[in-house]
């Protein structure tokens, strides 16, 4: 039996605002089988991009433990957290965040730049990636002139093209209109399936999340709900 | 990692080329000051130097006496040295000359104090005697028997010289032409028999070189029977044994050295000079470092976002403190380049400011030659990197500790940590405490070096102090800002908010002016000192000495039938007779001067330390055969009124009781006062430099003046100078000295203002979304404009009142502290209103008009497409 792609142990995450200590995620315990699509979805506060962003190491738990692909990450130090995000973990944001300075291929080939890979290759592999997202003819553009959809199908390139074995998704389609929100979803869902990666997506969506495996639904930090979906075909 | 660095700094850098112009002109002009500094001093060091080895031909060895030179007839026993194989006798005096027969020029008047004459060159005149040239080969190369011939010509026509072929050029002379030099103020014409083709001898001194016959330069410059040195030429590995044995029997005032030895010296004489030169050039660097700072910091706020991806996408923390250290490494590389190649441009304005003032005060001839020290210049680079990596270190480090998750949410607080104001006013506190350590320390071992340790901690101690100030300034100037309206209150608050940034250009302001004021005040009370301490001595009422008297180094005399002569003439009731040697006394030069002192007790008006009365100092000085130092002279050997003093006379060392110790500020090296019949005992050898003449009440000095004038005849060019005209000479010469200063200054002050145009236009960028939110709930552009010149104004504002307070301090570093271990002068410390006031405005303007161009960014540009999201 393969180990799971992302496993969360009795994981308690708190923040303090002011003086006053919030419960974002309350002792949350889930697993999540490789190769699928998993939906999280529930109220804002419920936890949801508190979740992804400690599957991705980018914060630690106040308490339990997250597994990536069986590896604890409380046991690793935060260069140990950047190497593994940068090799195996591809996340996908609601405002794109692209870097205004470089061009469309560029930021996309940004990530294999930072493993250490040489430029021409990194940017070659980016053009393939524009390719399948259909923006090669933008490849050479600045972010400033694209479109909601068109930032974030490149968003979507930036985090496939180092082939990481675990992509994560927060909101993806908060930020587009209705059309371009489904293309990006079935994109995103057709390309992880594809690259045989692990899909996380946090949405509020329930087009988004109809396209998903599982849907897991958090409410005040706990998992409430949790759901395999059958799809017809 | 090369290449992430092209994608995430270099471009963004090549985007914002204006901004990181501003910074890397910040660093360069820091740099070029130094370089240019060092170029200068190097080069008039250097070419003091070149001339010493152009001069000294093959010697090995030198046998020299300081002062009057030492008895010829030495010359015959010092040739028989065992292990000598070659020796030639020099006498060597600095001359002023002039192109052609100057001798018809008739000097009807006398020369305004500083003029030349028409002497407009100064001549280094060598007299040499040809038979015993030819192994220096100074008169002539080897084979070179054309000028060999014309070195025996010397012998056999006096009044004859050689030239170089660069100064017959320059002056537009050949073989057969005329020169004429000043000798004791008379004009001499020598004919010159041929031009010298050593190459050497074209750059000593910028070719102003000239050999003549021994015997004729004696009788010119009235050093009958004297030579002042002796040059050898040693057999092989004898250069040791044969300099002990000629130490083992030369009188006290000769000594047998390298050649070298006398650039060492000279080193020595201008190390304290050169040493303060050089701490102000650090000042420019000083300020440059804040520049840096606030530029990467300034990258590291707007980035913070970014920074934020990056990190999410997998740059670790040492990658991007890399990347923020690369980019203040290649601003610092930038600058220190571009700097070193400012600095060359411009040491030759250094170069002849810092000569001047080397020749005025050291006598140090001027050189128009600049050396090109490539070391120098690689060390301005290399200042220019480290300097710039020590600035961007903090900001780096901040944006290395930059947490991913969080600057990924939209409408993140971007803004660093408020400083810990707290936290750096302590620490503040505690350098400036430690400045004051390092003061007492300083104080007590006598380590002049300690007083720049102490500046740096005041500097570094009142910056730390900076951000709670920032906070201080804006909180107290909130009120009057109400009252000034809306725009003058949010650029009041702007201040508040962006303390952490704000801070770091008051902080810059703050090493300007407190260096502006520090220097002002310093000069300004050094200055008055003077000028109290020459109303105070200079009690004569005319000054005579023959013009080229400082050029020959005290080699000229006064005729003494015109000495005698001037007693005589009515209106005169005192005449006071001048004469000095420079003798080596421990391993410093030290002049000794010997004056009538019954004349100066009763019309002079010497200034004793202690406040003991003058006449009583001078009595026992004349009844007991004692003498007086100066305060410089006193602190550099550690001598008091009732120690002794040993000084190497011609016939042996002498021990002499110090009777009083007195203000003299005319040199830093230190002089020893005796009465004229000490000192004709100790260096037999009477002549008189300089008079001075006071005259009866109510005798007139113009009168007198010609008088003296129709007395020394027409043939003589003299400095005969009214009292009044004398003091306003000397201190025309004090702010000459000072000049570089205030060059110095305004280039830090610039690099200052730079920072306040740079970190303005960052933060009005910064806060382009505040400022279209402005403008889209109604405020019009002039209010916008008024928001920016108000911030630019209060960082003025509040960087030079702390400025003030830094200069304060330095102030009085400078003064009680620096000054005293390096010249051992006493300074009375005068602090005017008016030069506080007066910088508080300068840099409050200055500033508020460097925020004209961050006003105009500031309303450029439409307001929806700042406050469109992305």
């Amino acid at each position: 039996m393969s180990l799971p792609a992302l496993r969360f142990d009795a994981v308690v995450k708190e923040f303090s605002l002011g003086e006053a200590r919030v419960r974002a995620l309350d002792g949350l315990t889930l697993e999540l089988a490789a190769g699928t699509f998993t939906a999280i979805v529930g109220r804002s506060g419920s936890g949801k991009s508190t979740l992804l962003n400690l599957a991705a190491g980018l914060d630690r738990p106040t308490s339990g433990e997250v597994f990536l692909a069986g590896q604890p990450l409380s046991r690793l130090g935060d260069d140990e957290i950047t190497r593994l995000r940068r090799e195996r973990v591809g996340v996908v944001y609601q405002f794109f965040h692209l870097l205004p300075t470089l061009e469309v291929r560029e930021n996309v080939a940004l990530p294999l730049l930072l493993e250490g890979v040489p430029e021409s290759q990194a940017l070659a592999r980016a053009g393939a990636l524009l390719a399948e997202v259909g923006l090669e003819p933008r490849a050479r553009a600045r972010p400033h002139t694209l479109s909601g959809g068109e930032l974030q199908r490149a968003a979507v390139a930036r985090a496939l093209v180092h082939e990481p074995a675990l992509v994560l998704a927060d909101e993806p389609t908060g930020n587009l209109d209705t059309r371009s929100a489904a293309q990006v979803v079935a994109l995103l869902a057709s390309l992880v399936r594809r690259h045989g990666a692990t899909l996380v997506l946090v949405t509020h969506s329930a087009e988004a999340s109809a396209e998903a495996d599982r849907v897991i639904t958090l409410s005040d930090g706990c998992v409430v709900h949790d759901a395999a979906m059958t799809r017809n075909g | 990692m090369f290449s992430v660095f092209r994608w995430l700094v270099w471009r963004r850098l090549a985007r914002e080329w204006r901004r990181a112009s501003l910074t890397v002109l910040g660093v360069a002009l820091g740099v070029s000051v130094f370089v240019a500094i060092r170029l200068a001093s190097g080069s008039s060091l250097a070419s003091f130097t070149e001339t010493v080895d152009a001069v000294r031909g093959r010697a090995e060895l030198q046998v020299s006496a300081t002062g009057d030179g030492f008895d010829e007839r030495l010359y015959a026993r010092i040739r028989r040295e065992p292990g000598v194989t070659a020796a030639a006798p020099v006498v060597e005096v600095h001359a002023l000359a002039a192109a052609g027969d100057q001798r018809a020029r008739v000097a009807a008047t006398a020369v305004e104090p500083g003029e030349r004459a028409g002497f407009e060159e100064t001549l280094l005149l060598l007299g040499l005697d040809p038979f015993a040239e030819r192994p220096f080969g100074r008169l002539a190369g080897p084979g070179d028997t054309l000028a060999a011939a014309a070195g025996l010509e010397l012998l056999a026509s006096p009044g004859t010289v050689m030239v170089t072929r660069a100064f017959a050029a320059r002056a537009g002379l050949a073989a057969g032409d005329t020169v004429t030099l000043l000798a004791a103020g008379a004009p001499v014409a020598l004919r010159i028999v041929a031009l010298l083709g050593r190459e050497e001898l074209q750059q000593a001194m910028g070719g102003n070189v000239a050999l003549a016959d021994l015997a004729t330069v004696q009788e010119l410059f009235a050093r009958g029977g004297r030579l002042d040195r002796v040059d050898l030429i040693v057999q092989p590995g004898a250069r040791d044994r044969v300099q002990r044995s000629l130490a083992s029997w030369l009188p006290a005032a000769s000594r047998a050295e390298s050649p070298r030895t006398r650039t060492k010296q000279v080193e020595n004489l201008v190390r304290a000079f050169s040493l303060n030169l050089l701490a102000l050039s650090f000042i420019a660097i000083f300020v440059s470092t804040f520049l840096i700072f606030n530029a990467v910091a300034l990258a590291v706020v707007r980035q913070r976002h970014d920074i934020g991806v990056w990190r999410a996408l997998g740059l670790t923390r040492g990658q991007v403190l890399v990347l923020f250290l690369g980019e203040g490494l290649l601003l610092g590389t930038l600058g220190g380049a571009l700097g070193a190649a400012l600095g060359g441009l411009l040491a030759n304005a250094a170069l002849a400011q810092v000569g001047r003032t080397l020749e005025t005060l050291y006598l140090v001839a001027q050189t128009d030659k600049l050396w090109l020290d490539s070391g120098v210049l690689a060390t301005g680079i290399a200042i220019g990197v480290l300097s710039s990596l020590v600035s961007s270190l903090a900001p780096a480090l901040e944006a290395a500790a930059t947490p991913a998750a969080a600057t990924l949410r939209e409408g993140s607080f971007l803004e660093a940590r408020r400083p810990p104001y707290a936290r750096l006013a302590w620490s503040g506190v505690g350098l400036l405490a430690a400045a004051g350590g390092v003061t007492l320390w300083t104080h007590l071992a006598r380590a002049p070096l300690g007083g720049f340790v102490a500046a740096f901690l005041v500097l570094a101690g009142f910056s730390l102090l900076a951000p709670a100030w920032t906070r201080a300034s804006a909180r107290l100037a909130e009120p009057l800002a109400r009252r000034a309206g809306i725009a003058a209150t949010l650029g009041v608050r702007a201040v508040e908010e962006a303390a952490a940034r704000a801070s770091v250009v008051i902080a810059a302001l703050m090493v300007a002016v407190g260096m502006l004021v520090a220097l002002t005040v310093m000069v300004g009370s050094f200055r008055r000192t003077v000028d109290q301490w020459v109303t105070q001595t200079l009690r004569g009422d005319l000054y005579v000495e023959p013009v080229g008297h400082r050029a020959s180094l005290g080699a000229t005399s006064l005729p003494a039938e015109l000495v005698a002569a001037a007693a005589r003439l009515p209106g005169v009731v005192a005449v006071d007779t001048y004469r000095a040697t420079t003798v080596t006394a421990g391993d410093r030069l030290v002049q000794c001067v010997g004056i009538e002192l019954a004349v100066q007790r009763d019309y002079g008006g010497l200034a004793f330390s202690g406040g003991e009365d003058p006449r009583d100092v001078l009595n026992r000085a004349i009844s007991g055969g004692g003498v007086a130092v100066t305060e410089s002279f006193a602190h550099h050997h550690r001598l008091q009124a009732g120690d002794s003093v040993s000084l190497p006379s011609a016939s042996g060392a002498v021990r002499l009781r110090i009777e009083g110790v007195f203000q003299d500020y005319s040199t830093d090296a230190g002089a020893v006062l005796m009465d004229r019949s000490l000192y004709e005992r100790l260096w037999p050898e009477p002549r008189t430099e300089s008079l001075a003449l006071y005259l009866a009440p109510g005798a007139s000095s113009a009168e007198v003046r010609a008088a003296f004038l129709e007395l020394a005849g027409p043939a003589r060019w003299l400095y005969v100078t009214p009292n009044q005209a004398l003091r306003r000479r000397v201190l025309a010469v004090f702010d000459e000295t000072f000049r570089i200063t205030w060059a110095l200054q305004g280039i830090a002050v610039t690099v200052a203002v730079l920072g306040v145009v740079s970190t303005l236009t960052a933060l009005v960028l910064q806060r382009r979304r505040e400022l279209a939110t402005l403008r889209a709930v109604g405020a019009r552009r002039s209010q916008l404009r008024t928001l920016v010149l108000v911030e630019s104004a209060l960082l003025g504002f509040s960087g030079s009142l702390l400025g003030c307070g830094s200069g304060l301090v330095l102030a009085l570093l400078l003064v009680h502290v620096i000054n005293r271990q390096f010249f051992g002068w006493t300074i009375q410390l005068t602090l005017e209103p008016g030069v506080f006031t007066g910088a508080v405005v300068l840099m409050t303007l200055t500033a508020t008009l460097a925020g004209l161009l961050p006003a105009r960014i500031a309303v450029a540009g439409e307001a929806a497409g700042a406050l469109r999201t992305e």
